[in-house]
């Protein structure tokens, strides 16, 4: 079959894959499990295979080792395949109407803000459009949040306070054409490794294009920069606003653009020279040196084109908004604004953060980048809409909205493509305010999470590669997603399921869509209307898409105005801004104390992603190569910090405040500033004991975004001892023994979970825990050192094996689980975890060709001494290259000795 | 004359031939009186025939035709009743007088017997040589009844060879578990099992007290009656007609001692296999050197290589003890067992058990050294666990050597 286009459904760069369909796959065991309730079968899911869109302007055919292994995420496993309504299997027309009545009755009952809808960046610009438009225009309340407000709604905000609109100015070129990239709290190389891919090519075609890495921990990303400044964590603020004073002092400023395309300078001026701001303040307050401040401000003075991209670091703050707003305005003080290379850029977090923003996702938006307290835009909104509900002000923010929920004034909620649980602050409260809300109804694609575990209705969602919509990348950039395999069983799109339920409230008319393309007409047509170059937000030349123009619509970055149809790729090249005098305003953005510990939570926490993973690992955590590079949750920490804690890398330790408690493997970090510690947001209560770091974060918002503080937790940190490391391989989940920690994750057709405890349970415990009719046994009885291992067999077939010993065990997994797979084996050679003669256990470092630490310093060893070198030797590297700054960690390494 | 003279024509003996030919002893310098009538077989071999596993032909290793081309004297069927070491003459049962100038003793040994009551009866055997194992196969007929008395390799074999003939079999065995000597208490257990199950009844712990005589005959066996250790007075008859004692050996050195060669359980050389007498050598089970007696073939293979060499006056290396394993194989299970089973008290062990195959592996350690292995069905790193008490090298993990055999 010739190659579908569509885009990733990772991150905010919106890659362009190609996909190759083979023949379908036989699903006959699934549906001998799960018999068709209505008409329509499990559909046949063919063998698909993945590259990158050579065309796509985004990626240029690249793609990172999460999009390259998106083929292994497609299968029906752990799908959601049928509607429950209390736990109990119904048809889609049943659940359906469960959910209109409990939302009307729910409405009836306690009012139209007694109601919400929570949904998700990884939404389809035409699903969330919907949402957006059942909720505000017609049930009349505001009180639909997405989970974007935890990781783009800061820059929205700064954004609107400096731009007058929520846009970003520049595109993926300008980082390819600066003299200056300055990453602020971003771990690119990691968290959008296409785009860094880009900046790294070309710094080599452009060697004197300087990276500049900002970011108290030394990560990934920072390997690869020209320098690193790691400062405080928070004291962003206190950075720009230090280079800002640098600026105004050494006047470097861009006075005519200032005079002509700006109010507010002279304020902003006098309030810096009233609060002394300069250059030893921000240097106490970031804890760099003065020298290597004033020497960063030269540089960023001196160059001709920079761009700032800022990412989570700076949004995920209770100061965020100054702080961006803080980035945004050195930017139009030195010019550096909508001009070719130069600009200050928004990376955003998720496919289609973007997409949400320009429906009115929000619950203080309203639709096509209009405010919801403005009377114009209700006014003109309710009029295009035709409906005489339309909300009357701005709902609650994601963390308010679930507090209203745990104190009962909000009663029913929708949650779509979203995990609240993993993902909200203070995930113990969140916890509660789901279990007191009356009704929750959660549709996703997965068939468990933390969330859809207190859902009391579950509507099964269709997921990437099954539905057909839009997304907006970081750049602006609308692309289309399309479908390419049939929806399996019962799920559907979530438009069509928003829509069904709009339809049994008596919306009819207004929810009455052919498809996809008809929304999105509907969409561009209400950004176009009444327009006229007021607002930034204009697809007017995509209004009258036929349906066939829709299916084929080419990467186009907005605005899209009738008149532009080409797009646009910068936003206020000419000057103009989309204020109400047309002038970007300066504000003062004055920065804030950043967070410390305290005696008795002495470290900060930090949080993020790590590479290979993504979000809540639903869907990368079902490819198994994507888990080889970091199986299990952590906390990164320096190594002094830990040796002072009595403690060794790997060991279980306890991190906790009095939000939460996590129990996960300590990390040694050299790149760790002391006193700091990091944890991945990726494992939950369905994969892990106890690794939920938002358990841990504050319920504490930026006061105008409402954007959670997710990077500076304070905590305490000690070791625990363990007796015992155990891995468990089974075919299906277990329970487990007495156990201290626990991690479990899917490889094929098997579960390994990874045990740590305080007192190992005998074989004949563990026998027992794990007995079965029938079941055979082959066990290991070691007194000596502790070890305890246990093979069992059904009929002839392993489905079990288990290792418990003092030291974490070292296995080479591929070998084990092909092995048990393949019953090619004794039970006695499976319990070396290991083929006869030996493997490589070592660390993976390149997902893509599987490539191993050992391997690796072998060929160091054998002289290769550059990355090029390695990859020519290895592959290493030499695919979506996001392995690259621990390939060059490792030659550092061996070059120090 | 001849100028050597062996008594004995077992696989010791013929081992040695073989060895002094190699050397260039011409046949013609050698006689060999052989008590039995057969010429050289291999008696290891004795439990697969009587099992239909292996002909006769399989068993011959030295045709009566081959003595003859070598030119070697060979007096078989005759034994030798006198040694008149000053004379240097051996006085054979048939009145026959051989001189020599220098004599092997080859004597082997002969099978243990209990003398309880009805021990004479017809039925009851010991199983030691071929004509041993032709009359058992003669009387044994499929559907009978028959007891094996000793649970230890011998006996087992014997026991697995009468089943195949179609036997209902019991094993008598005066021990907590069978093969006591070469196995734990676990593979005992594992092997009795497997015996059970193969429709070989275990009885431990059990005293054979009389041979019972047949009620209709009154002069053949009908059955064995057994008392059980700690429970005196309490009898068991197990009914039987065929009856093999299977209780280990007893070296031969009735002629030996009488010619006045200095004997203690065997006749007693020094590490050249020289006899307390100018000229006169013994190896095999009929000898012992430092007080150490041999049943293996391993050990009897060495002395064979080593006497050859004595007796042509090469310079050789005294004989060195080499530890042997026991590898077996009894009724299709494979066993391994290598090291010291005696005083295991002050070890730790780990072990292996696989359910799903029935295997069963368990090594010993006293302070990380390897003392001693036992292997039950899987028994791949048998010689390599055999090699680590050897060497007698510290194992720095016991877990990996268990499983892999590798010490590293």
């Amino acid at each position: 079959m010739a190659d579908m286009l569509t885009t990733c459904p990772y991150c905010g760069v919106g890659c362009g894959v190609a996909v190759s369909l083979g023949e379908p796959a036989a699903v006959s065991e699934l549906l001998a499990v799960l018999p068709p309730l209505e008409s329509d079968s499990i559909s046949q899911h063919a063998a698909v295979t993945v590259h990158g869109d050579d065309k796509h302007p985004a990626n240029y055919g690249r793609l990172c080792v999460k999009g390259s292994a998106l083929a292994d995420t497609t299968g029906l496993e752990r799908r959601l395949l049928y509607p429950q309504v209390d736990g109990l299997r119904a048809s889609w027309a049943h659940a359906l109407s469960q959910v209109a009545q409990r939302l009307q009755d729910t409405i009836d009952n306690y009012g139209p803000d007694s109601v919400a809808f929570y949904v998700s960046g990884q939404l389809l610009t035409e699903d969330y459009y919907v949402a957006n438009k059942l909720m505000k225009g017609f049930i009349g309340s505001a009180n639909i949040d997405t989970n974007s407000r935890l990781c783009m709604s800061t820059a929205v905000a700064a954004h609107k306070q400096i731009f007058g609109s929520d846009s970003v100015p520049g595109c993926y070129e300008d980082l390819e054409l600066a003299d200056l990239i300055i990453l602020v709290g971003s771990n690119m190389a990691w968290t959008h490794p296409v785009i860094y891919q880009r900046i790294i090519a070309a710094k080599k075609a452009r060697p004197h294009l300087h990276i500049v890495v900002i970011d108290p921990r030394r990560t990934a990303t920072a390997e690869s920069a020209d320098s690193h400044l790691a400062i405080t964590p928070g004291s962003d603020g206190f950075l720009f606003d230090g280079l800002l004073a640098y600026a105004i002092k050494h006047d470097h400023l861009a006075h005519d653009f200032i005079a002509a395309h700006t109010e507010g300078f002279a304020a902003l001026a006098s309030a810096c020279t009233a609060r002394n701001a300069s250059l030893a303040v921000a240097a106490a307050a970031t804890g760099m040196d003065e020298s290597v401040l004033s020497d960063f401000y030269a540089m960023v003075c001196a160059a001709p084109k920079t761009v700032t991209v800022f990412s989570q670091g700076i949004n995920q703050s209770a100061a965020g908004v100054d702080n961006a707003s803080a980035i945004l305005q050195c930017h139009l003080a030195l010019g550096h604004i909508g001009q070719v290379g130069a600009g200050a850029f928004s990376m955003t977090g998720q496919p289609n953060a973007m997409g949400g923003r320009e429906v009115g996702g929000l619950a203080n938006q309203l639709a096509a980048h209009m405010d919801i307290g403005n009377a114009e835009h209700r006014d003109l909104v309710s009029r295009f809409w035709q409906t005489d509900t339309l909300a009357p002000r701005a709902g609650l923010k994601a963390v308010d909205m679930f507090e209203a929920m745990a104190s009962g004034k909000i009663r029913f909620v929708w949650i779509m493509a979203t995990n609240p649980l993993v993902s909200l602050p203070d995930a113990n409260r969140v916890h509660e305010a789901l279990a007191a809300c009356d009704c929750v109804v959660v549709s996703d694609c997965v068939d468990d999470t933390d969330t859809l575990r207190l859902a009391d209705i579950r509507l099964p969602a269709s997921g990437w590669g099954e539905k057909d919509g839009t997304v907006t990348n970081s750049e602006r950039r609308i692309s289309r997603q399309r479908a390419f395999l049939t929806m399996p069983s019962e799920a559907k799109p979530d438009w069509w399921a928003l829509c069904e339920v709009a339809k049994r409230l008596g919306y009819s008319k207004a929810f009455d869509y052919s498809g996809a393309a008809a929304i999105f007409r509907e969409h561009a047509a209400l950004s176009a209307f009444e327009n006229q170059g007021r607002r930034d937000f204009d697809l007017g030349a995509l209004a009258a898409l036929t349906d066939a123009d829709y299916d084929a619509l080419e990467p186009v970055q907005w605005p899209v105005p009738i008149e532009r149809p080409e797009g646009s790729k910068r936003l206020f090249s000419d000057g103009h801004f989309f204020t109400p005098t047309g002038r970007a305003r300066f504000i003062d953005a004055h920065p804030s104390a950043a967070k410390a510990g305290s005696a008795t939570y002495p470290f900060l926490l930090n949080s993020g992603r790590i590479r290979d993973q993504w979000h809540t690992m639903t869907r990368t955590g079902r490819s198994p190569r994507l888990l080889n590079h970091i199986a299990e949750p952590f906390v990164a920490i320096h190594p002094d910090d830990l040796a002072e804690l009595g403690a060794q890398d790997a060991q279980l330790m306890r991190i906790h405040n009095r939000f939460g408690r996590c129990q996960v493997r300590a990390l040694s970090d050299a790149g760790m500033t002391r006193g700091q510690v990091f944890m991945p947001i990726h494992w939950s209560a369905s994969n892990a004991s106890q690794a939920l770091v938002s358990s841990l974060v504050a319920p504490q918002c930026d006061p105008i975004s409402g954007q959670p503080a997710f990077k500076q937790t304070p905590v305490a940190i000690s070791p625990l001892k363990s007796q015992w490391q155990g891995l468990l391989v089974s075919r299906v989940p277990l329970s487990v023994p007495e156990h201290q920690y626990w991690c479990r994750r899917e490889q094929a057709d098997w579960q390994l979970t990874t045990l740590m405890g305080a007192s190992l349970p005998s074989i004949e415990e563990l026998m027992q825990l794990w007995q079965s009719p029938g079941r055979s046994w082959a066990s290991l009885d070691e007194p000596l050192v502790q070890r305890h291992h246990v093979i069992a067999y059904d009929h002839g077939r392993p489905v079990l094996w288990f290792l418990a010993q003092s030291e974490r065990p070292q296995i080479d997994e591929p070998w084990l689980l092909d092995a048990l797979t393949q019953n090619s084996v004794t039970a006695r050679v499976l319990a070396t975890g290991r083929p006869p003669g030996g493997s490589d256990t070592s660390a993976l470092v390149c997902s893509c060709h599987q490539v191993r630490e050992q391997r690796l310093l072998m060929a160091i060893a054998d002289g290769s001494r550059s990355v090029e070198a390695l990859g020519a030797c290895t592959r290493a590297g030499t695919n979506c290259g996001s392995c690259i700054p621990e390939l060059k960690g490792l030659l550092a390494k061996a070059a120090s000795g | 004359m001849r100028r050597l003279l062996i008594i004995g024509n077992g696989m010791a003996a013929t081992r040695l031939l073989d060895e002094l030919l190699v050397r260039g002893v011409p046949g013609s310098d050698m006689a060999v009186v052989g008590e039995e009538s057969a010429p050289g077989y291999n008696r290891i071999n004795l439990s697969p025939w009587l099992a239909g596993e292996k002909s006769l032909a399989q068993l011959i290793t030295h045709e009566a035709a081959w003595y003859a081309e070598q030119g070697i004297a060979l007096y078989s069927g005759d034994s030798v009743a006198e040694v008149r070491l000053a004379a240097r003459e051996a006085v054979l049962a048939s009145g026959q007088v051989l001189g020599y100038q220098q004599l092997v003793f080859a004597t082997g040994s002969r099978a243990t017997r209990l003398s309880i009551p009805g021990h004479d009866l017809a039925g009851v055997h010991v199983f030691r040589n071929l004509v041993d194992a032709e009359m058992i196969a003669e009387r044994a007929l499929a559907g009978q009844r028959a007891v094996v008395i000793g649970g230890g390799l011998l006996g087992l074999e014997a026991a697995w060879g009468l089943c195949q003939r179609g036997l209902r079999v019991s094993v008598v065995h005066n021990g907590e578990w069978l093969m006591n000597r070469q196995l734990d208490a676990e593979a005992g257990v594992l092997l009795a099992a497997a015996l059970s199950a193969r429709g070989i009844q275990v009885h431990l712990n059990a005293r054979s007290d009389a041979f019972l005589a047949d009620s209709i005959s009154g002069n053949a066996l009908g059955g064995l009656r057994l008392s059980q250790a700690g429970h005196e007075g309490v009898h068991k008859v197990l009914p039987c007609d065929l009856a093999i004692m299977s209780l280990g050996i007893t070296p031969e050195i009735r002629v030996a001692a009488a010619a006045g060669l200095l004997c203690a359980r065997a006749i007693r050389v020094d590490g050249w296999l020289r006899s307390s007498a100018p000229d006169v050598f013994a190896l095999g089970e009929c000898c012992e050197i430092d007080g150490e007696s041999f049943g293996l073939v391993a050990p009897i293979y060495q002395q064979a290589n080593i006497l050859a060499d004595t007796l042509v006056g090469t310079r050789h290396v005294g004989y060195r003890r080499i530890a042997s394993p026991t590898r077996l194989k009894v009724s299709g299970i494979d066993l391994f067992s290598a090291g010291e089973l005696h005083d295991l008290s002050d070890c730790q062990s780990v072990a292996w058990r696989d359910a799903e195959r029935g295997h069963y592996r368990r090594l010993w350690f006293r302070h990380r050294q390897l003392i001693a292995a036992v292997l039950y069905g899987d028994v791949d790193d048998g010689n390599a666990f055999f090699d680590v008490i050897e060497q007698g090298m510290p194992v720095a993990d016991p877990v990996a050597l268990m499983l892999t055999g590798c010490a590293a």
